[in-house]
């Protein structure tokens, strides 16, 4: 009998060990309908979108990083959206106009727009949501493109009194905001609403029907913990750091998205095709490298995009401190960009020698390589006493990519008499070092950086990533210089005055180079074949139109 | 009786080679440690390779593509080159901790051995807390804040080798200061110091000698993960396996990754091979 009964228990256990297993599926598992068997009805397909990193938070006031842009930009509205061209759409606004002097922008929001809740958007909505982000009662991070405003500190986009923010609700469907200087337009519309979603003030009375204070707002967990947006999405439920499931909005007043369900799941970058091969992600939230995307070039069951645009920049960042001025144009002179593009990026892009868009008007690309050029300047800064024939530019780089690379511009750099040391290390603990970097006379790990990321089509940002936030980024620019053209590149009214800075900040840029821009690089994405029409390249717009991606039988 | 303590150790020696060179498995295995280590000293002199070289007007990385035996890297560099260079770090660093380890550890083991006492619980609890430590824990740390070069690795992995050979000698000390021989030569009024070299030592180093090469193996091992960590030295086997971690060099770049894994395997089966020989040689009663 007790011979039998342990071979029973252990039956049994195995029974139970295989049922818990099953039972231990993933979100993703559990709601996966991949395969279209949801009755053949698109609206109840689950779409499964994959993140390279997880969102930080669902209050608007502190979205940082692209990840927690691509959620919050589903949850809540914002007035316009930019496309993979940067094109300026509609969304929450249908129409706008600027006043004659630049100083005034009118929207005309769409009328359909509701919140997940069902009460009508309104031009309060917004007013209440510009002041609210502007306020002087409470530090955040995100100030949502306020510091334009009149009545605004435009260094740091808090309200200089007590509800400055000239902001204003002509009527239930017309928004007003008054600028407080006349802005290149372009530029604001492409940049400026870019981190600008709306909130709902009726969520934000108080009892008796009066508005919580700023603080109350910020402090209201009931409401951010399961937000209530205006966006294509609502909110439905989250497991932290892992995934987060919203429901399409029917209603929404752009259109109803195609499926019914979107799960955004942080998910391993380095099996991401895997991961859609099997049927566990449907879009990716991330480029791919080319190296992996171009191997299922011809897998069926994986639809690989290419960026038609590129927009990845490589930039090789110096220590402008350490770095004396003709050893950096003697590096951005002496690297053979074309041959870098070729055969560490498998010649997918442009060579770049600006950190501005190459297709964006005014941009002049110099062809500047020139080694006999580059080896007399090195010849010269040693012969100043700036640099020695022992000196080396140390180079940090974070990955195999950057490490390829930066072999390839040791050996071009060392036919000109410039040695390179390369080292592998976190980002931020290269920058870190550079950013303390006492400059010449103390002791220093890393003198330059190769550094990657996506440039934006419109200036604003990349000379603010260059010039503003220079010396917080390790590259101690001589930012006075920089500081007029930045300003002037903000306020230009024109297409020709526009054109005009640009040529000037080349032509600043090409004296200086406070930092060497290597290539410019296309992207791959991929989705799976169940979707299309999805705006892959759209991480950096911090907008993804998922009421436009279609389902696919 | 000295002399006949010389004459068993000559004729013990004697039967060791005798046995050893009539071991097959651990002649191949000297026989390839041999080889390789003559051929990654002097192929590249002879050869004039640099591991750091990039071939920029190479046609294609590939073995057929680049007209290199072994093809190119990502970074257009020669993989036989850096594979011959590879084989000059790990060894160097197998070989040189080995030798840091023994040069700590045994006078520790000896002194702890043959004093006893309080100097034998120190220096014994000393060594049972560096064995304590997750060894590739503490090399990660350590590198972190020293660097990598061959001297420092060299170094670190030896020193945390030595508590295992001073825990070996220590334990045959203890046994052999008690025989007569030794109680003999303190009559004599021989020093502690000349007892512990002259009498004692090479009575316990057989041990110590026996695991030589597993430990040169072990420290080609640690090496190896540390670089394929990618914290160790550029130019290494451990580096080169490192990039397979890429699915497309691994899949699609096998001659970048497969050269260095295939030497770094038969040359931890080679050492371990002459590390069993050596073993069996020493006391044939081990042999199975």
């Amino acid at each position: 009998m007790f011979k039998h009964a342990k071979k029973l228990s252990a039956l049994a256990l195995s029974m139970a060990l295989a049922l818990s297993l099953a039972a231990c599926s993933t979100p993703a598992e559990q709601n996966q309908g991949g395969n279209g068997d949801d009755n053949g009805s698109t609206a109840a397909q689950t779409i499964i979108f994959g993140l390279s990193k997880t969102w930080e938070t669902l209050k608007t006031t502190e979205f940082i990083n692209g990840a927690t842009h691509q959620v919050g930009s589903q949850i809540f509205d914002k007035l316009i959206y930019l496309d993979e061209s940067n094109t300026v759409h509609p969304r929450g606004a249908d129409s706008w106009e600027w006043s004659e002097d630049g100083m005034t922008l009118t929207f005309h929001l769409n009328q359909n727009a509701t919140w997940h809740d069902g009460e009508k958007v309104t031009a309060e909505d917004y007013v209440f949501s510009y002041k609210f982000y502007a306020t002087n009662e409470v530090q955040f991070q995100n100030r949502a493109g306020t510091k334009y405003l009149a009545g605004v500190d435009p260094s740091t986009g808090i309200e200089t009194g007590t509800d400055t923010a000239e902001v204003v609700a002509v009527d239930d469907y017309t928004l007003e905001l008054h600028m407080n200087a006349p802005y290149n337009q372009t530029s604001y519309m492409a940049s400026a609403l870019n981190s600008f979603y709306v909130l709902p003030e009726h969520c934000f009375l108080k009892d008796d029907g009066t508005l919580m204070s700023d603080q109350e707002i910020y402090d209201n967990a009931e409401y951010w913990n399961a937000p209530i947006g205006s966006g294509p999405c609502s909110y439905v439920s989250e497991v932290a750091d892992s995934s987060i499931t919203l429901q399409a909005d029917p209603d929404y007043h752009l259109g109803a998205p195609a499926f019914g369900t979107l799960i955004m799941q942080v998910i391993d970058t380095s099996t991401a095709v895997d991961k859609i091969l099997s049927g566990d992600v449907d879009i990716l939230g991330f480029n791919l490298s080319t190296e992996v995307a171009e191997q299922y070039l011809d897998n069926d069951k994986v639809i690989i995009s290419k960026e038609t645009d590129p927009s990845t920049q490589v930039n090789l960042c110096f220590n402008n401190k350490r770095v004396p001025t003709k050893i950096r144009q003697a590096v951005d002179r002496g690297i053979n960009k074309q041959d870098i593009l070729d055969k560490i990026y498998s010649g997918n892009g442009v060579v770049n020698n600006s950190i501005i868009y190459p297709t964006y008007p005014g941009y002049e690309n110099m062809d500047i390589y020139n080694p006999e050029e580059a080896a007399a300047l090195v010849q010269e800064a040693i012969a100043e006493g700036d640099w020695s024939a022992d000196s080396k530019l140390i180079i940090g780089v974070v990955n195999t990519t950057g490490e390829n690379a930066a072999i390839l511009i040791k050996s071009q750099l060392a036919e000109i008499g410039i040695q390179v040391e390369i080292k592998q290390d976190e980002m931020a603990t290269i920058q870190q070092a550079m950013i303390t970097d006492l400059g010449e006379g103390s002791d220093y790990q890393y003198s330059a950086a190769i550094w990657t990321l996506g440039a934006t089509y419109i200036p604003s940002k990349m000379l603010g990533v260059f010039a503003l936030y220079s010396d917080s980024l390790f590259l101690h620019n001589e930012t006075e210089e920089i500081y007029p053209i930045y300003e002037a590149y903000l306020t230009a009214q024109t297409a020709e005055a526009d054109a005009a800075v640009i040529a000037d900040f080349q032509a600043w840029e090409h004296e200086n180079v406070p930092q060497c821009t290597v290539v410019q690089y296309g992207a791959y994405s991929a989705t799976s074949p169940l979707v299309s029409n999805v705006d892959l390249f759209n991480t950096s717009n911090f907008n993804h139109a998922s009421w436009l991606w279609t389902i696919n039988d | 009786m000295k002399k006949q303590q010389q004459s068993a150790l000559a004729a013990g020696k004697k039967g060791f080679w005798y046995r050893l060179l009539r071991d097959p498995k651990a002649m191949a295995g000297l026989i390839f440690l041999v080889v390789e280590i003559v051929l990654v000293i002097i192929l590249p002199l002879v050869q004039g390779l640099d591991p750091d070289v990039v071939y920029a007007d190479a046609l294609g990385k590939s073995p057929q593509e680049s007209g290199h035996l072994l093809g190119l890297t990502d970074a257009y560099q020669d993989v036989y080159a850096r594979l011959l260079y590879g084989g000059r770090v790990s060894l160097t660093i197998g070989i040189g901790s080995t030798l840091i380890g023994i040069i700590i550890g045994v006078p520790v083991g000896l002194i702890a051995g043959y004093y006893g006492g309080k100097v034998d619980a120190i220096l014994m609890r000393l060594a049972e807390i560096f064995l304590s430590f997750p060894s590739l824990v503490l090399m990660l740390v350590m590198v972190a804040i020293f660097g990598a070069n061959i001297g420092i690795l060299c170094f670190l992995l030896g020193f945390l080798g030595w508590p295992s050979a001073a825990k070996l000698i220590e334990s045959n000390v203890r046994s052999v200061a008690k025989k007569e021989y030794v109680e003999a030569a303190r009559v004599l009024g021989k020093s502690n110091l000349r007892i512990v070299f002259e009498d004692i030592m090479p009575n316990v180093l057989a041990p110590v000698l026996v695991t030589i090469p597993f430990r040169v193996s072990a420290g080609v091992l640690s090496e190896a993960s540390l670089s394929f960590l990618g914290v160790g030295i550029e130019n290494s086997w451990g580096k080169s396996i490192n990039y397979a971690l890429s699915s497309f060099v691994m899949q699609k770049e096998p001659w970048i990754w497969v050269p260095a894994s295939v030497l770094l395997v038969a040359t931890i089966v080679a050492i371990n091979l002459l590390g069993e020989g050596i073993r069996d040689a020493f006391d044939p009663k081990m042999r199975r």
